[in-house]
């Protein structure tokens, strides 16, 4: 028993460590956001700010672009994550009730995308959006997260999908409903947590991509916050305040999200790896 | 008779009619870029720019391969995903049998550990960077007081990439974390209890038992964490930007600076393809292990 009991405070004591090295670099981010420009440059580093210091975050809201890189990205990411959704639930839940042979190359066809590398897809979508005169727009920029967010959410939906039993759908087709109204009245009501999910991750692939928006982009009109936030490192001087300032609101929706739906995660995490 | 066939056509069409959607989005916002950037791919790269194809066959495909930058960007991204991978293994695994113990708080432990899935690549390398900064970073002050002198981190190669490592351990371990406590979470209590009652110590349990039993678990976090390490690009770019002297120059980084640097549509495009030649290679291998497991 007292061994038991010394092998749980090791534990106790290793993840207390680990967790600590996890959160620190936030931590320090949060930290170094509310230290003065003078401060932040102290060799030693010091631990706290003294004195503690908003200007970062004013300076940050606004003198800076953040609210219009702010605007952008609520913007891209919400229609992006929307259209997908709106394609991608009936898409999945075909997938996973009424599949049929000439639909298996489809579906695979759907699941290869998730493993091409954005990188893959620079260059066409540079010169389409050159041609079609959307270089530099929202629009352009949401045309191009969708095939990922869209194979994200059909890879991810399509188990738990399969997963609602059978015996419901055919009493609701006795009821007289079709296929989309089984979808939305009993499929979906079943299924919401698993679509929050899907696209919360959706969500954030937009709300963190970086690739697309630095290649297709180039002014404060169509830029997001993740380019706002490299622009703080220049060759010249990186401002460090700003960027931490900037850093930690920029984390706050997707912790915030997170929260809701932590139970959920795992879950979302590995869906559509595992055969349904 | 006649019934069960018209149910039968209506359900062919409402299949039909739910993925229509989806796939009309997809062709126009993939399919058709894709094909678009394989054109490119065996195009000379001066007419792409004037938006003219003249094709070149497989210069494009050659030139690429006989580069010696590409060779490097190949060995150093292969290099990278032995690497993470492995750490990720070994940490995500030792945190994740940690947390399987029910200890006081693991509730809270749980949720700090999921923290890091959700921030952007390009904060956590902006984070790091200021973390290993070289005067005024908390790293070097750290380690200066266990009395060992801190590296300029971002001068060495070898050291650049340690930075890189790192930081998308940081990112990544956690997912691993997370997967494999769910894995244990679905192993049976039984089998464990049946081999401690055979007389089995832990250590037996573990390599023996438990870990036989997490095989498809791993092979999925496998998969999904190989694809994601093959592309990383927002690290390096944030981080290093290939440097120093191309020592950390990655496939991701070496095709982008191929488009924007150079200009050289056509080579960009053919490297993609190569890329995804690879990493289409690599994820049917897992999935045929995947697929042998199941039928065992």
């Amino acid at each position: 028993m007292k061994k038991k009991k010394m092998i749980n405070g090791l534990i106790f004591f290793l993840l207390t460590v680990s967790s600590l090295i996890t959160i620190f670099p936030i931590l320090w981010t949060l930290i170094t956001s509310l230290k003065m420009d003078v401060q932040m440059f102290a060799i030693p580093p010091d631990l706290l700010p003294d004195p503690a210091t908003g200007a970062h975050y004013q300076e940050v809201l606004t003198e800076s672009n953040f609210p219009n890189y702010l605007k952008n990205s609520i913007t891209v990411s919400l229609i992006s994550c929307s259209i997908s959704l709106c394609a991608g639930i009936p898409a999945a839940y075909g997938f996973a009730k009424y599949m049929r042979r000439s639909m298996k190359p489809v579906f695979g066809a759907v699941t290869a995308v998730r493993m091409v590398p954005q990188v893959a897809m620079v260059i066409p979508f540079f010169m389409i959006m050159r041609n079609l005169q959307l270089s530099d727009s929202i629009t352009g920029l949401i045309l191009t997260h969708i095939p990922f967010e869209l194979t994200l959410i059909v890879w991810m939906l399509k188990n738990f999908f399969s997963q609602v039993p059978r015996e419901l759908e055919e009493a609701a087709e006795l009821d007289g409903l079709g296929p989309w109204g089984i979808l939305v009245r009993v499929v979906l009501p079943l299924s919401r947590s698993s679509v929050g999910v899907a696209g919360l991750m959706a969500f954030l692939f937009s709300w963190n991509e970086f690739m697309f928006a630095l290649s297709l982009t180039s002014t404060a009109k169509a830029q997001t916050l993740t380019i706002g936030i490299a622009g703080y490192v220049t060759s010249f001087q990186t401002f460090w305040g700003s960027m931490s300032a900037t850093g930690i609101l920029f984390m706050i929706p997707a912790f915030i999200l997170t929260f809701i739906f932590q139970k959920d995660l795992v879950k979302g995490l590995t869906a559509g790896a595992v055969k349904g | 008779m006649r019934s069960e066939i018209v149910r039968e056509r209506r359900r062919r069409i409402a299949g039909y009619t739910l993925v229509a959607p989806a796939c009309i989005l997809l062709l126009i916002t993939f399919a058709v870029p894709l094909i678009y950037a394989f054109l490119i791919s065996i195009s000379d790269s001066n007419a792409v720019i004037d938006n003219q194809f003249v094709f070149v066959g497989l210069d494009n495909y050659l030139s690429v391969i006989k580069s010696s930058k590409f060779q490097s960007a190949l060995f150093h991204t292969c290099f990278f995903v032995v690497t993470t991978i492995l750490l990720e293994l070994v940490i995500g695994f030792g945190i994740a049998l940690l947390l399987y113990r029910e200890v006081a708080g693991s509730r809270i432990f749980r949720l700090i550990f999921a923290v890091p899935l959700m921030v952007a690549p390009v904060v956590s390398g902006l984070q790091w960077r200021w973390l290993f900064a070289d005067q005024y970073g908390i790293i070097n002050h750290l380690l200066s007081l266990i009395g060992i002198k801190a590296p300029l981190w971002f001068t060495g190669s070898s050291t650049a990439w340690v930075t890189i490592v790192v930081s998308n351990l940081w990112l990544a371990a956690p997912f691993v974390i997370l997967v494999l406590l769910a894995g244990l979470g679905g192993l049976s209590e039984e089998l464990n209890e049946a081999a401690a009652i055979d007389g089995a110590d832990s250590r037996q349990i573990f390599w023996k038992v438990i870990l036989p039993q997490l095989k498809p678990t791993l092979l999925i976090i496998l998969v999904i964490r190989l694809t994601d390490a093959f592309r990383i690009y927002d690290l390096v770019y944030i981080l290093t930007g290939g440097g120093p002297g191309g020592a950390t120059e990655v496939l991701s980084t070496y095709i982008y600076k191929r488009i924007f640097t150079d200009w050289k549509f056509g080579q960009g495009a053919a490297a993609s393809f190569l890329v995804m030649l690879i990493i289409g290679i690599l994820s049917l291998l897992c999935n045929r292990l995947m697929r042998e497991e199941e039928e065992v």
